[in-house]
């Protein structure tokens, strides 16, 4: 599924992350580490948000270097702690997002129901919560067709009801898609819906099988 | 100026009841930058602790809060007690009671706006009956959402370059009206008018790589990427294209307005690009903008033509922003 040559990240030439080789399968992978440890950038690199070296392939054909287009296509990923511009409501960003990330109307409409967005879809981000900024960041996450999602700490800020549902769409999304998921958290996961194959460890500025 | 000049100043100011709103209108535009620096102070997270003067009584608080405000405005104090002096020399009263109500007004409004900040923190956003409209009709497009960026977050230092750049074009274009200059003189206009544009830029650079970061995971061809911003900066500077059309000088050929507008797009773009190139800050990327400016100028004053130096900068601007586009990290020494 994905699969990490010479990949690294640095910072003032200082590296921060060194992932020389590593394969990650199909599945649902809980992505730990301590505060600091990196995970955030892993994330941000491996979503092509930020520039890293080495490079990344997805299915052993997509690169995220040679075919950034089509890599971001299938690629998504929502932040730990989301922050939009304030004058643009959910409907801006999911209607814009959604359309080059290839989803339709239809698609939208349930994930805003499934999700609660639809009861402040139309207002400004500048009068959301926290949790209901994450709820939108969520959403924008399962926009598409994506073959693989990235969950930055999903959970917080998230109430009961909305984890449920989250919970409920990746399930969905494996059994229906076969997407893949990389999430980190430092809750626990509920694992009555959401199996965890594998979990994978960010320690010693690399990731390791856990 | 000398000591002469500043007393023959500020004497033209206190004598004259129309001049005298000059220094009363620059104190006005200083109160305005001093309520919004407070009102971005005391909303920054890592100042919360600032509400805590809220527990105080309302006298309290106005206690507190009356030698900041004192403070902030001393430059406008020192001057305003020059203004006094003067006008007690000659002697002028109706001007030393104007200057003290107008300067004990804006202290007074100042003091008052950031009392109730700070009272009504966190009270819920007012959204205008327009913008509720608009949002339940449509949703944005990536160019509308980065128009509006720049529009709603920098309107100021939108509306000063929009200004300036339509000045100095009427200002060159009216040149053509009286004496006879060929094509170089519009093209100079257009290099120094569209160099103010630097700061919208810098923005709008901002604005996809740290404000709205997201847009860097989306999959938008390069191509894309590029006739998006193209597309922004054109609406952004109809403006001066306005100037430029309305006022467009009878001496040139016509084929000179298609190329005027492409050239100045060209240089817009060829700013943007050098943006991605190495980690910077707006005055490192006023000095890349300085160098291409002047050798921009220079071109056109060996006449090289504004079609050629167009194709320069677009055959230099797109394949750096290509490659330096997806190589480029914002971070928070650079932020």
């Amino acid at each position: 599924m994905l699969s990490f040559q010479n990949f690294s990240k640095s910072y003032n030439n200082v590296p921060v992350l060194v992932v020389p080789v590593l394969h990650i399968p199909q599945g649902i992978h809980w992505i730990k580490g301590a505060n600091g440890s990196g995970k955030t950038t892993f994330f941000k690199s491996l979503a092509g948000i930020i520039p890293a070296a080495g490079d990344v392939f997805l299915d052993d054909t997509i690169s995220l270097r040679s075919d950034p287009v089509t890599f971001r296509q299938r690629v998504n990923y929502s932040e730990a702690e989301p922050v939009y511009p304030d004058f643009l409501t959910a409907k801006d960003l999911i209607r814009f997002i959604g359309k080059t990330k290839g989803s339709n109307n239809a698609q939208q409409t349930k994930l805003l129901q499934q999700l609660g967005i639809d009861a402040f879809f139309e207002k400004p981000c500048k009068t959301y919560s926290s949790g209901m900024l994450k709820k939108v960041s969520i959403a924008l996450a399962f926009l598409g067709s994506p073959k693989v999602i990235i969950l930055d700490e999903p959970l917080i800020t998230l109430d009961t009801n909305a984890r449920n549902v989250l919970f409920h769409l990746i399930h969905e999304s494996v059994m229906e898609y076969h997407t893949t998921f990389l999430i980190s958290s430092h809750q626990s996961i509920e694992e009555r819906i959401v199996k965890i194959t594998r979990t994978f460890c960010i320690e010693n500025k690399t990731i390791v099988p856990a | 100026m000398s000591g002469v000049e500043h007393k023959a100043l500020a004497l033209s100011f206190v004598s004259s009841q129309a001049l005298i709103t000059i220094p009363i209108g620059v104190w006005l535009f200083y109160m305005v930058k001093i309520i919004r620096f407070n009102q971005s102070v005391i909303g920054a997270p890592q100042h919360e602790f600032i509400y805590t003067i809220t527990l105080l009584k309302a006298s309290e608080q106005w206690i507190a809060l009356f030698p900041i405000l004192i403070i902030q405005f001393i430059p406008a104090l020192v001057y305003a007690s020059f203004l006094i002096l003067t006008a007690y020399t000659f002697p002028l009263t109706l001007p030393i009671l104007e200057i003290i109500l107008s300067t004990g007004m804006i202290i007074i409004v100042s003091t008052a706006t950031l009392f109730v900040d700070l009272k009504y923190q966190g009270r819920e956003e007012k959204i205008t009956h327009l913008k509720k409209l608009t949002d339940t009709r449509f949703a944005k497009s990536y160019i509308q959402i980065i128009i509006e960026w720049i529009i709603r977050k920098n309107t100021v230092a939108f509306l000063g370059v929009k200004i300036s750049g339509c000045i100095i074009l009427l200002g060159i274009t009216n040149l053509y009206f009286s004496d006879a200059y060929d094509w170089r003189l519009l093209g100079m206009g257009l290099t120094i008018a569209f160099s103010g544009n630097v700061t919208l830029l810098f923005y709008l650079h901002r604005f996809e790589n740290f404000h709205f970061q997201i847009l860097r995971q989306l999959p938008l061809s390069m191509l894309r990427r590029f006739f998006t911003a193209v597309c922004a900066l054109t609406i952004l500077c109809l403006p001066e294209y306005g100037i430029v059309i309305r006022n467009f000088p009878k001496d040139l050929q016509g084929y000179m307005l298609v190329t005027s507008v492409v050239f100045s797009i060209s240089l817009l773009m060829l700013f943007y690009s050098s943006m991605y190139i190495t980690h910077t800050d707006l005055r490192k990327i006023t000095k890349i903008v300085f160098m291409i400016a002047t050798a921009e100028l220079l071109f056109i004053l060996f006449n090289v033509p504004l079609w050629l130096i167009s194709v320069l900068n677009l055959s230099v601007g797109i394949p750096v922003f290509r490659k330096y586009f997806y190589r480029y990290e914002m971070t928070r020494s650079n932020e």
